[in-house]
């Protein structure tokens, strides 16, 4: 299993690359940085791209309707998401 | 009713700024680039190059953030109309409201963002497709982009006829000014020349081949023309009706006295047609409608691109229409910028100033079945009015009269 520093790099590497955000570097964004509206100034294309690539990045099914906003409020509280969604798919597996 | 032209912005291979384009116009000087043909999409014997334009030379137009999910139509469509905007000394926030229009042309919309899009659903499925490419491959996008800039709430069109496109986005314009709809119209003409195009216009062998020296050139109106240099960018006009213009002091740089439309059915699909005859007859009438005769056109801005076809169309349209008289200097700015609309509005604004023009780079012979000798350089004295031809495959055509104000 990932740790949580691991995903959330990979998270962050994924917003700068997907979402074009040229000039910033991992180091840049903070875990707890507000990603929508104030903070990065995401909004709501920014979010759909942002499901499509951590999808790919992850190997995860997300269907919009059960992600709560609170789980795209910062790095951290994604990356507890994907963490989460991974542990479910490894408890279905195993 | 007429309208003038309170702003120009234009970005070409040769640079950004209507300076750049009147050096590359007075020296004749294209600028071509190596076309990418990693992607595999290109024939081995194809043509190799392109007006390309270097995005560094527009960056400094675009807004920051929010042009990081943008197409290069859109980038360069945005950079020209904040270009235009500065160039008629408006402020930004002047630009827009209820009473401003858009009306944009693009030949091919964006091929870049398409192709991506298009191989992405092809290899892992529609899930995948992402939201950021499938929302700039409408072909609208780019005049929604500026309309977002500008908070431009009229109307917002995008005519897509090949290489009439950005002539018939200014024709509409002028009639959206007429109709009283809106008070401006931001108005203009952008391609991008991504690989795929590319690799498909020289498989309809429209695209020049490389001469003895080794250089693809336009050979516009030549003997021995044998197709296009392919090119990209875009010019944005700023269109307002002459009293508000006056009213408000703006700096204008011509007034668009009137436009003509028609269509040729012969055309093929991918191609031009041969009915050089009812289109002389379509822009005769137009012309006298707005009581202009051909005797009163100081200059001709050809749309001709050294096709073989399109350009032997415009020859017999522009012979038929003046008949015994003898015709006007005939400018062809598609011999320096290559093929892409925007090249020959931004000209045609030029030419109306007193641009000078190099002699018409690649033309050395005249063709017996054109009749046609373009201008050799000679000095012109600057005109009144000029005639902007723009003839497109696919059988689109469109004239407007550009005149001077002074």
């Amino acid at each position: 299993m990932l740790d949580d520093s691991e995903i959330r790099l990979r998270i962050k590497k994924l917003i700068i690359d997907r979402l074009f955000l040229e000039g910033l570097t991992p180091e840049g964004i903070g875990d707890d940085d507000v990603l929508f509206g104030e903070g990065l100034g995401l909004d709501s294309v920014d979010a759909l791209e942002l499901v499509l690539g951590l999808e790919q990045e992850f190997g995860l099914k997300i269907k919009s309707k059960t992600v709560g906003r609170e789980a795209f409020a910062s790095v951290a509280a994604l990356g507890d998401y994907v963490k989460s969604r991974l542990e479910e798919s490894q408890a279905v597996e195993g | 009713m007429s309208a003038v032209v309170t702003g120009v912005g234009t970005i070409g291979p040769w640079g950004a700024g209507l300076e750049a384009l009147s050096d590359a116009l007075e020296s004749g000087q294209s600028t071509l680039s190596e076309v990418d043909r990693g992607k595999g999409f290109h024939a081995d014997s194809s043509a190799r190059t392109a007006g390309l334009v270097d995005p560094a030379v527009y960056r400094e137009w675009l807004p920051g953030a929010s042009a990081r999910r943008m197409s290069v139509n859109s980038r360069m469509t945005l950079a020209a109309a904040r270009m235009a905007a500065k160039s008629g000394g408006l402020d930004e926030d002047q630009v827009g409201g209820d009473r401003t229009a858009i009306s944009m042309g693009t030949s091919f919309a964006s091929s870049e963002f398409t192709a991506r899009l298009l191989e992405q659903i092809n290899k892992t499925g529609p899930q995948s497709a992402s939201p950021f490419l499938f929302m700039e491959t409408v072909a609208n996008a780019y005049a929604g982009q500026v309309a977002m800039h500008f908070e431009a709430r009229g109307s917002n069109s995008t005519i897509t006829q090949r290489e009439a496109s950005g002539a018939l986005a200014v024709a509409r314009a002028l009639y959206q000014l007429s109709s009283g709809s809106a008070d401006r119209v931001i108005t203009g003409s952008v391609d991008e020349m991504s690989p795929l195009p590319h690799a498909l216009l020289d498989r309809f062998r429209a695209l020049a081949r490389a001469g003895a020296d080794g250089v693809e050139r336009s050979r516009v109106f030549d003997r021995d023309r044998g197709g296009f240099v392919a090119s990209e960018g875009a010019t944005i006009l700023m269109l307002e009706p002459e009293e508000l213009a006056e009213a408000r002091g703006a700096k204008v740089f011509g007034r668009i006295r009137c436009a003509v439309r028609a269509f040729d059915p012969t055309a093929p699909a991918h191609d031009w047609g041969t009915g050089s005859e009812p289109l002389a007859r379509a822009l005769t009438r137009g012309l006298k409608r707005d009581g202009l005769a051909p005797k009163d056109i100081d200059q001709i801005v050809s749309g001709a691109s050294g096709s073989r076809t399109g350009d032997r169309l415009e020859a017999h349209i522009l012979k038929k229409t003046w008949g015994d008289a003898e015709l006007p200097p005939i400018l062809a700015p598609k011999s320096v910028t290559g093929e892409y609309g925007g090249g020959q509005l931004a000209a045609a604004i030029l030419a109306l100033n007193g641009q000078a023009f190099a002699s018409t780079p690649g033309f050395e012979s005249v063709d017996p079945d054109l009749g046609i000798r373009p201008h050799d350089g000679a000095s012109l004295p600057t005109p009144k009015r000029i005639l902007v031809s723009s003839l497109a495959s696919g059988g689109a055509a469109c004239w407007f009269v550009l005149e001077s104000c002074s």
